[in-house]
């Protein structure tokens, strides 16, 4: 049997190479769907965890136990939490990265031994922190020694800066606690032997920072513990916590489950979940699987049509093949060979291919995720950040579903075909028939579902985004209805191909030569041969136009959104310090800091102060009820230079606005809320506090939509986890106007930068000038953040890839069906070169019949395309909506994205044509003539 | 009407290289077939009927020897003479399957004569009809060639052979996938179009049967012409 088989594929090799670079494809873009989620996923988690780190300073993945014991005995509270990290550690199988110990006595008073003019009463804690002589470097003194006592029987002890100063303490001193004595009874003495700080490397071991210790006397912890636990601790009242940090480095999001549940089990079950805080770690996580959700959703449902174009893919080719090997089939079945058999040969020989499929697939799929990976937008790649990608058991499970699948849509048809017998063969022949799908209408039907579904997501678009907001996996019939629309749009113009070529045909009836003659006819009578592949092609193409131009959007959107929500390249506010009166109570009014340091920022091009008070209120026009309002001032001519809203969002140019603003001193410009929900219009007098509550008025000069830096809807989570999405109000009035109404009030520096100038230029300027910030916006910084969504780029790395694999396929299962067509027809072409056809009318018939089938499917691609886009893109990208989106979403087409789709296209379709042409050219009329002789 | 040769064939010899040495599929051949005739190749199968065929149908060349079309040497045209010459002057009829499946047997016949030119529409519907007629198959003008019988077919090839008005029809092997009656009728149709156009036929066949129909027989053994 395996002869036989291998025989029957080496005679038809090209066939099978085709099938097998189909089962390779189709596994590839299978398996590298884990693969890349598998990367993505931990590559975001990583991030998730850098972010909280740089961000909050502090080490995210820690938890933290606190225990407080007066008087035990035994002091076995003491002693388990000595082991609270390990067992942590344990509990959550996971590596430790430090742990922080801190013991301590609770707060006693001591006095200086010697006795100084300037001694207060002095409360501090005798305490201990483990290995804190590994992480830290004297500033002066000595480090507490092995035994952790002097000579004499006092405790040595170090103290961080802020405590020497802030309890005006001195190296070499000796105290001696009021009312503490050892459990002998002597009294309790300390000795301070040295100043320390973190040491540079000591990384984020302090939990508790050193400046923070400023009531601590830090003691060798050996020491500390055996004066004052075990046995002793009856003694004493101590207090100790232990900070387990561990290494989120080598997480993968395959332990993200894992340590959720450990999680919840040290809380609620373990022997420590009364000492235990709630890590912070958690949020992330839950915000980590927020998004993962969310991403796969999204990804599964864009490569679903993929898949089934390859899977479709599979089944045209093996098709075909049985339609080569009918004559085969049924004069093996004549012969005798059972139905089982014929099934059984071809099960095998789907095995071998898709077997060997799989294998190749396999890597091919890691490369492909790779490149997934690394996509910036469609069909645009960037190597720098490519993936670690790695095979798990996730990924040999989708290989094994891919394998099958490609065998059943391989073997499937010989099901069909192995009951061919010579007979039924010859009378199948001469049937013609209508498609199946013609007389079910089933274009009809696919278009109208697809359409309800367009008019109920469009009907229905806000619960949509807030459903994505929520977190919740979206409708899938969101996206199949696009893939839906195309498939009935595609069958579509199947249905109607052949009519328009009749058309063309009728209207040149009496002028076409015998070429143009030959091709309508066989177009005519014959296209419904060519309907699997045309409508191959018409998907793929509209489907990579859709996909082009979703992709587009959503990354121009986000890039958009992000630009906007800046407001303008970089912008800080320092801290602004109050004046306080003579008891030292705030005055509110505030100490300007010197502006004219802003001057000697190199990389500023331009800046200009802006008040943005978020915490003002306006009272609205209809009742009595105030709105929290967000109030600018700005300096209209420096303001407009190095700001921008697109003239789209706006109903006029944002600069006339910025005018009519210019030109009315107490003119203000409110956003569209203040007329629709606050009954206010042009010409009417709103009154507004700042978060000082000073109050002041304003002639309403304009309703603006959009203005640089405001959301004009507020979107975000209630805690039950639904969705909201509420009115932000805006006024903005003159920086000068606010400033005499209000004195002096705290501005931003809205700062625009030259060329070639980036944010760490800002930074080391603010780094020199030591200028403490209370906020500060990077576009920049943020417009890196918005690229590397694993959701948008995953998203982009789909598409892609989805629309090179299927292009691939495309002209592959072209370049078969006209090579077959052409065999077939090769005694024609014969009979027509004998007859007197010359050879340049047998190309212009073939390329008529090009025309035909493969451009009208390309242009047909190309309409549907369109529409799609026009239809779904807008309802899509609400999908992609964050809670921060604050423009409207925009449609992009970027025209070089079409040039980059056609060219792709093109370059594929004329290679096929070239090879057909190359392949015709080959043919030789005698010999096909013979063919009927020998 | 002797003095008319539509072919005429001088010395004819086609050799092929084949592996190891050559083969001479025909040697020296001579003919002369005056217009009208209805000429019959004779032979077994690898005789060189089909070579010869080929060689007068312009399709191949000899390797020796000189043929004439209505007078003129074929040596020598170029491919786009040659070509020209196939669509206006001659006719062909193939042993298998010829008709272009697309095309029913009205557009069939109507093919050839779109292929030499000929103009307009309406006159060459009358020809079609004409043809068909003459081979008995008007009544299945819209017929496709799968709908039809072997027999059929050939008849429709027949009549698009026929339908542009050559003055050569090369008819190689027609009758071989026919049962006999069959065969006898298309013999029947070359025959009446010889007499009723004046057209001048060569048909191959090694069906014996066939004979008598014949103006001329021209029988090739072995590559040699053994009559005449």
């Amino acid at each position: 049997m395996f002869g036989i088989m291998l025989q029957k594929m080496w005679h038809k090799k090209w066939m099978n190479i085709c099938l097998l670079l189909g089962c390779i494809l189709l596994t590839a873009t299978v398996v590298s769907f884990p693969i890349y989620r598998t990367a993505a996923y931990d590559r975001m988690l990583i991030d998730q965890f850098d972010d909280y780190t740089v961000s909050e300073g502090r080490w995210p993945t820690l938890v933290m136990g606190a225990a407080s014991v007066k008087k035990e005995r035994g002091g076995a509270t003491i002693k388990k939490m000595d082991e609270f990290a390990a067992y942590i550690y344990e509990t959550l199988d996971v590596d430790e990265f430090s742990t922080f110990n801190y013991l301590n006595l609770t707060a006693a008073t001591m006095s200086s031994d010697t006795k100084r003019s300037d001694a207060k009463e002095l409360s501090v804690k005798l305490s201990a922190i483990d290995d804190l002589d590994k992480n830290s470097k004297l500033l002066t003194g000595e480090m507490y020694s092995e035994s952790g006592m002097t000579e004499d029987g006092a405790i040595e002890c170090v103290v961080s800066q802020s405590c020497l100063v802030d309890r005006r303490l001195l190296v070499n001193e000796y105290f001696t606690f009021d009312n503490l004595r050892f459990a002998d009874g002597t009294p309790l003495r300390v000795y301070i032997k040295g100043v320390f700080d973190a040491s540079d490397d000591s990384g984020y071991f302090w939990y508790i920072k050193p400046e923070r210790l400023n009531d601590s006397l830090l003691c060798n912890p050996k020491t500390f513990r055996e004066c004052f636990t075990g046995d002793n601790a009856v003694k004493f009242s101590l207090n100790a916590s232990s900070t387990a940090m561990f290494d989120y480095n080598n997480l993968t999001s395959f332990d993200v489950e894992r340590i959720e549940k450990a999680t919840e089990y040290l809380l609620e079950e373990s022997g420590y979940k009364s000492v235990l805080r709630k890590p912070v770690y958690t949020s992330v996580l839950d915000d980590y699987d927020i998004r993962v959700k969310r991403i796969s959703a999204t990804l599964l449902i864009l490569q679903v049509p993929v898949l089934a174009m390859l899977a479709t893919f599979l089944l045209m080719i093996s098709s075909q093949m049985y339609e080569m090997e009918k004559n085969e089939i049924s004069v093996i079945k004549s012969r005798g060979s059972s139905r089982a058999q014929i099934i059984r040969l071809y099960f095998y020989q789907g095995l071998f291919i898709t077997v060997t499929g799989g294998i190749i697939g396999l890597p091919l799929g890691a490369m492909i995720a790779r490149l997934l990976g690394s996509t910036r937008n469609f069909l645009q790649f960037d190597f720098n950040r490519a993936l670690d990608v790695s095979y798990t058991k996730e990924t040999f499970i989708y290989l094994a579903g891919a394998i099958l699948v490609s065998l059943l849509s391989i073997t499937i048809p010989s099901i069909k075909h192995s009951s061919v017998t010579i007979v039924k063969l010859k009378q199948s022949k001469a049937l013609k028939k209508k498609a199946w799908w013609e007389k079910l209408f089933l274009d009809v039907i696919l278009l109208g579902a697809s359409l309800y579904g367009f008019y109920s997501f469009n009907k229905n678009g806000g619960d949509l985004s807030n459903a994505v907001m929520a977190g919740e996996s979206l409708d899938p019939l969101l996206y199949i209805s696009s893939s839906l629309f195309i498939l009935g749009a595609g069958l579509f113009f199947l249905r109607i191909q052949p009519y328009i070529v009749k058309l063309i045909y009728t209207i040149g009836k009496s002028k076409w030569g015998p070429a143009s003659f030959v091709s309508f006819m066989e177009n005519i009578k014959n296209g419904r041969k060519q309907q699997l592949i045309m409508l191959f092609l018409i998907m793929t193409i509209s489907l990579g136009m859709y996909h082009a131009t979703v992709a587009r959007t959503i990354l121009q959107n986000a890039i958009e959104n992000t630009k906007y929500l800046s407001g303008t390249d970089v912008i800080i506010k320092e801290i602004w310090t109050q004046m306080t009166d003579r008891y030292g109570t705030p005055t509110g009014d505030y100490i300007m800091p010197d502006y004219a340091k802003y001057n000697s920022m190199e990389a500023a091009k331009s800046f200009t102060k802006v008040i943005c008070d978020t915490g003002a209120h306006v009272r609205s026009n209809l009742s009595n009820e105030n709105f929290k309002v967000t109030a600018m001032g700005i300096n209209t001519k420096e303001f407009g230079t190095m700001t921008m809203v697109d003239k789209g969002f706006l109903k006029k140019h944002y600069y006339e606005y910025l005018n009519d603003l210019a030109v009315v001193e107490n003119g203000v410009l409110v956003s569209s809320a203040f007329g629709s929900k606050l009954g206010y219009k042009v010409g009417d007098t709103v009154s507004f506090y700042n978060s000082q509550k000073k109050y002041t008025t304003g002639t309403i000069i304009g309703f603006i939509d959009y203005f640089p830096g405001f959301s004009p809807v507020a979107n975000g989570l209630n805690p039950d986890g639904t969705a909201y999405s509420e009115d932000n109000y805006l006024v903005v009035a003159h920086y000068d106007y606010l400033i005499n109404k209000w004195g002096t009030t705290p501005y931003e520096v809205w700062i625009e930068l030259k060329d070639g100038y980036d944010s760490e230029d800002v930074y080391q300027w603010i780094d020199d000038n030591h200028i403490q910030l209370s906020k500060y916006v990077n576009r920049e910084a943020k417009m890196d953040a918005t690229l590397s969504d694993p959701l948008l780029q995953g998203t982009n790395g789909v598409l892609t890839m989805g629309f090179v694999v299927t292009i691939i396929l495309c002209a592959v299962g072209y370049l078969i069906y006209w090579v077959m067509s052409i065999r077939e027809r090769e005694l024609i072409f014969g009979v027509l070169r004998a007859t007197g056809l010359h050879k340049g009318e047998i190309f212009h018939m073939l390329i008529n019949e090009q025309i035909f089938s493969g451009l009208f499917s390309v242009l047909a691609g190309i309409g549907i395309g369109k529409i799609t886009s026009i239809l779904f893109v807008p309802i899509l990208q609400r999908a992609y909506a964050s809670e921060n989106q604050a423009l409207p979403m925009k449609l992009y087409t970027v025209a070089a994205d079409m040039y980059k789709l056609y060219g792709v296209i093109a370059f594929v379709m004329l290679t096929a044509i070239a090879v057909l042409i190359a392949i015709l050219s080959k043919m030789n009329v005698t010999k096909a003539l013979k063919l009927g002789e020998e | 009407m002797a003095d008319e040769l539509v072919i005429k064939a001088e010395g004819i010899t086609r050799i092929f290289p084949v592996p190891g040495g050559e083969f001479t599929a025909l040697n020296g051949i001579n003919a002369e077939v005056p217009k009208g005739t209805f000429a019959i190749l004779k032979g077994r199968s690898g005789s060189g009927k089909t070579t010869l065929m080929n060689i007068i149908g312009t399709l191949d060349d000899p390797t020796k020897g000189v043929v004439y079309l209505n007078g003129k040497a074929i040596e020598g045209m170029n491919a786009n003479e040659r070509e020209e010459l196939r669509r206006k002057e001659m006719g062909f009829v193939f042993q298998s399957v010829s008709l272009i499946p697309s095309l029913n047997a009205f557009q069939n016949v109507e093919f050839s004569m779109r292929m030499a030119g000929i103009r307009p529409s309406k006159e060459r519907d009358k020809r079609v009809e004409e043809c068909l007629n003459l081979v008995g198959l008007h009544n299945r003008m819209n017929h496709m060639p799968a709908e039809m019988s072997g027999g059929e077919q050939q008849r429709v090839a027949i009549a698009r052979s026929l339908a542009h008005g050559p003055k050569l029809i090369l008819a190689d092997e027609p009758t071989a996938e026919l049962d006999s009656a069959m065969a006898a009728k298309v013999t029947e149709i070359f025959k009446e179009m010889t007499r009723k156009e004046g057209i001048t036929v060569l048909m191959t066949t090694h069906d014996v049967g066939l004979m008598d129909a014949a103006d001329m027989i021209i029988e090739l053994e072995n590559g040699e012409r053994i009559n005449g």
